[in-house]
């Protein structure tokens, strides 16, 4: 699975290539503050039509069969498990950027919760005051002065830039080597588990496509791009 | 001397409790008996706008309703440029009870559609006291426009309205094979509330509906006007335009990602705006920038659309090909710059004088509730409530509204725009408007 989404972004860095040489439109008003660097626009457009289609025919109505037959409190376990699990991408990263501090922080919460929270079923770090970060390899980078590089809109995953789906693929292969390390061949099980992970994800997630109208792609865009800068200067 | 002092407070004491007493009734308050202690928690109107009603005072309502998305083809026809989803087809939401019931129509707000969060509450609210309800995208919603204006330049209320019939028409005809309605009413907020009563008046010559109830919540009572307001707090405050629409977005995403950070990652639930920006101590006027940049992005997305079907060439070079990959961001770029008014001057009368000879006093004029006052002032099934502090009211607008519907009008002391709207007490009023009109309609 995780070898599949490498090769995937591969392939799609190099489709993406032609269209960086894309005439450059006129503009004979001042720039839009809103507006984004956005090279490969045309294939991030496709790919976003995509996603809508997707999202619409297949993710959806999986998701709203798991919301028929899931109860609520099962579901927010699953995105807690979920979430738990992401500690060990965040702990990495921290490590990564040599925050000792945060480090500590997300080590105490993912040892706490993986046992006294039932493998992060419930939360008890919170409520005695240790708070979670978010932190992905797509920030270490930014944090050692990568640049965030063209927008990028990756099928079935969404809005991301090169650099956060660079960390994106960093951050599953690391996952999957801690994973061989522990379990070795029944790795192979944990990545069955991905498609889950995506589904609990999108029932965790408010956003409908096509309802902010033409502008859409833009706001999306815009709105993604300016989340992550906030993300790295926090 | 003292005496006379003494007797002279007793009788003033005496003659203030009376008139504390009596006044209230000659002024007919008591028409409104629970707006005395009406205990809607925020008292500014743009934090009312923007976070609406902390859950905790939010009506108790059915967490799980089934509702299903349908759609409607009102110009099967019609060509629509592959950049709006959904083709010919106008997408409409439905809560059905089981059983016969009434069923109510919701009308969105300026550029809401038919799930935006306001109709679904309302909805569920309205599926709770057991009716059948439909939520139908504002008139202003490109998807609207582009499949069910039959003019595709909306803002002329009764034009508007017309066009809801039409596509109300059709969403009853689908509907009736597959539950039993009893009987109709109507609900609509903000411009939703507008065009609501001109509907209203449509059906009270047409009677195809013969409404039971019409429910308004916080109309525009002039779309003039109120578009007005808007477009001067948008210069007011974002006096840099969309650069400081900018500023605004990245520093409120800076606070709200330190807001999420300071209070972890899982206690996010669906009061979650509301704490985030109770945390954040937002300015009135960033407030009023919230408020403003989400106003233009409906008059952007409404300017564009219309522009762009109707041909009138003021955005959009007519005959303009758009595919799925076509560069949006030159007309994102110049729709933005597009205000209310500026649609209302150069895209609708421009429309409207070449079609049916109006002035611009004239469009005016018939872009109110106003132009049906004598109508609304004898039509007893029609109520309507507001905020004495909603900002999109000019001077006289709560006047015209007391005068104009009687004891049918609400006036809640505070709320903003929409604010209040899924306030328990407000919530309440509401069901209990249309479970009369359905009792009365049994009896």
């Amino acid at each position: 699975m995780k070898t599949f989404t490498w090769v995937f972004l591969m392939v799609l860095l190099n489709l993406s290539t032609p269209a960086l040489a894309q005439k450059v439109e006129i503009n004979d008003v001042r720039p839009n503050p809103l507006e984004r660097w956005d090279p490969i626009a045309p294939f991030n457009r496709h790919v976003y039509r995509f996603n809508a289609g997707f999202d619409h025919w297949v993710l959806m109505p999986v998701v709203r069969g798991y919301r028929f037959i899931v109860p609520t409190p099962v579901r927010k376990a699953a995105r807690n498990v979920f979430s738990n699990f992401d500690e060990v991408t965040v702990f990495t990263n921290c490590v990564l950027q040599l925050n000792f501090h945060k480090s500590i922080n997300t080590l105490g919460r993912f040892i706490i919760n993986s046992t006294v929270g039932i493998a992060g079923i419930w939360d008890p770090a919170s409520r005695i005051g240790i708070h979670g970060y978010d932190e992905d390899f797509g920030q270490t980078l930014g944090h050692y002065g990568v640049g965030a590089g063209p927008y990028l809109v990756i099928p079935i995953l969404g809005p991301s830039s090169l650099r956060a789906g660079t960390g994106l693929v960093a951050d599953r292969l690391m996952l999957w080597g801690v994973e061989t390390a522990i379990l070795g061949d029944l790795t192979i099980v944990l990545s069955a588990v991905f498609p889950v992970e995506v589904i609990v994800e999108r029932d965790g997630t408010a956003f409908r496509y096509g309802e902010l109208g033409p502008f859409e792609y833009e706001l999306v865009r815009y709105l993604y791009l300016e989340y992550r800068s906030a993300l790295l200067r926090e | 001397m003292m005496q006379t002092v003494i007797s002279k407070i007793k009788t003033l004491t005496l003659f203030l409790w009376a008139a504390l007493f009596f006044l209230p009734r000659f002024l007919g308050a008591e028409s409104h008996p629970a707006l005395d202690n009406y205990s809607y928690p925020i008292k500014n109107p743009y934090l009312a706008t923007v976070v609406g009603t902390p859950v905790e005072d939010q009506a108790q309502l059915p967490e799980k309703i089934r509702l299903k998305v349908f759609n409607v083809q009102r110009f099967p026809d019609r060509t629509v440029p592959p950049i709006f989803w959904g083709g010919q087809s106008l997408h409409y939401t439905v809560a059905r009870q089981k059983g016969p019931a009434p069923l109510v129509f919701i009308i969105a707000g300026t550029g809401g559609n038919h799930f935006d969060s306001k109709v679904i509450f309302l909805m569920r609210a309205l599926y709770q006291a057991g009716f059948h309800t439909v939520g139908i995208s504002s008139p202003t919603h490109p998807s609207f426009i582009t499949t069910a204006s039959a003019s595709e330049m909306p803002g002329l209320p009764n034009q508007d309205a017309q066009d809801l019939t039409a596509v109300m028409q059709l969403i009853r005809r689908d509907l009736e094979k597959k539950i039993e309605i009893t009987s109709f009413g109507l609900m609509g907020y903000s411009l939703g509330a507008t065009q609501a009563a001109f509907v209203a008046e449509i059906d009270s010559r047409q009677k195809d509906f013969d409404f039971q109830h019409i429910y308004l919540i916080n109309p525009a009572v002039n779309l003039y006007t109120s578009a007005g307001i808007l477009d001067e707090l948008y210069l007011s405050a974002l006096p840099q335009g969309d650069q400081s629409i900018n500023n605004l977005v990245s520093s409120s995403l800076r606070d709200a990602v330190h807001y999420v950070h300071a209070s972890g990652r899982s206690p996010l639930g669906s009061d979650f705006l509301y704490r985030a920006i109770e945390q954040m101590h937002p300015s009135d006027v960033d407030l009023e920038g919230a408020i403003a940049t989400v106003f233009r992005l409906s008059s952007s997305n409404l300017s564009f659309t219309a522009d762009l079907m109707t041909g009138s060439g003021k955005i959009v070079e007519p005959g303009t090909q758009f595919k799925t990959g076509t560069n949006m961001d030159p007309y994102f770029n110049s729709s933005l710059q597009w205000s209310f008014l500026r649609y209302f001057d150069e895209l609708l009368l421009p429309f409207w004088k070449a079609r049916l000879d109006l002035s611009r006093k004239e469009l005016v004029s018939r872009a109110g509730l106003a132009h049906i006052q004598k109508f609304l002032k004898q039509s007893s099934n029609i109520q309507v409530v507001t905020n004495a502090d909603d900002l999109i009211l000019g001077p006289g607008d709560i006047d015209f509204l007391e005068k104009t519907f009687g004891d049918r009008a609400t006036i809640y002391p505070w709320g903003g725009h929409c604010g209040n709207l899924e306030f328990k007490e407000n919530i309440k009023k509401m069901q209990d408007a249309f479970l009369a009109s359905k009792a009365g309609e049994a009896s």
